[in-house]
């Protein structure tokens, strides 16, 4: 892993169009500002994380054709006690 | 031992049915091949089965039948990625987390599902949108009560 030291306000440039700049440090914060093509996707790794652990919980449970049926009447109970 | 709720082999698929996932989904990225699986008698469910792992399936809903005002931006990024020309193009759907009480079951409203049923590609795509939930309770009048009435 490449580690370079910046002062806030300095910035790096990661390939030709993607620019990073530390705005500021509070603490154990670090607030940083990314200016980036619209294709270039940013998001927080522990979301993507997240998702993942998500999906595997979800994929763990085989949703049988007795288990839908019984979802679909809680469903319509739900809608009908609105 | 684990039993699938659909026999691959069963599904009478042509190619140009499949959905592909060019990059699987987040935590399985070998996964690329699915089939979006509905009949009238589930619906508002379906199921989204790998194509390639008979063991590999997903409870999903289409969102807008439990959450009706359920909204959302796909950036420019995702919206060329599945070369969306229309907004009927796109399928939305919601992989489910059924729990042990079914009740308690939750829907991921953060990572939609969006697939262009047009060209067959869809991607799970992380809306970074703080006010949906990862587990959004799928039936909030019941499973709050938790039984007391």
């Amino acid at each position: 892993m490449l580690v370079l030291r910046r002062k806030v306000g300095e910035t790096l440039l990661i390939g030709d169009d993607i620019e990073l700049v530390v705005l500021g440090v509070e603490g154990d914060r670090v607030k940083l500002g990314i200016q980036a093509p619209k294709e270039i996707e940013i998001i927080r790794k522990e979301l993507l994380d997240e998702v993942t652990e998500e999906n595997k919980r979800a994929s763990a449970v085989v949703p049988s054709k007795e288990l839908l049926k019984q979802l679909k009447e809680l469903r319509r109970s739900e809608d009908e006690g609105k | 031992m684990r039993q699938s709720a659909v026999d691959i082999s069963d599904l009478d698929l042509s190619e140009d049915e499949a959905m592909i996932f060019p990059a699987g989904l987040p935590g399985l990225s070998d996964y690329t091949r699915y089939a979006l699986l509905s009949d009238e008698e589930t619906w508002p469910f379906y199921h989204l089965q790998s194509l390639e792992n008979a063991q590999l399936c997903f409870l999903t809903v289409d969102p807008f039948a439990f959450f009706p005002d359920y909204d959302f931006e796909l950036s420019e990024a995702v919206v060329k990625q599945l070369q969306l020309t229309s907004m009927d193009d796109v399928w939305v759907r919601n992989i489910v987390v059924v729990a042990d009480d079914f009740k308690q079951s939750t829907v991921n409203l953060q990572a939609p599902l969006i697939m262009n049923h047009r060209t067959r590609i869809g991607r799970q795509v992380i809306l970074n949108d703080p006010s949906l939930a990862i587990k959004e309770p799928l039936f909030p009048r019941v499973s709050t009560e938790s039984g007391n009435r």
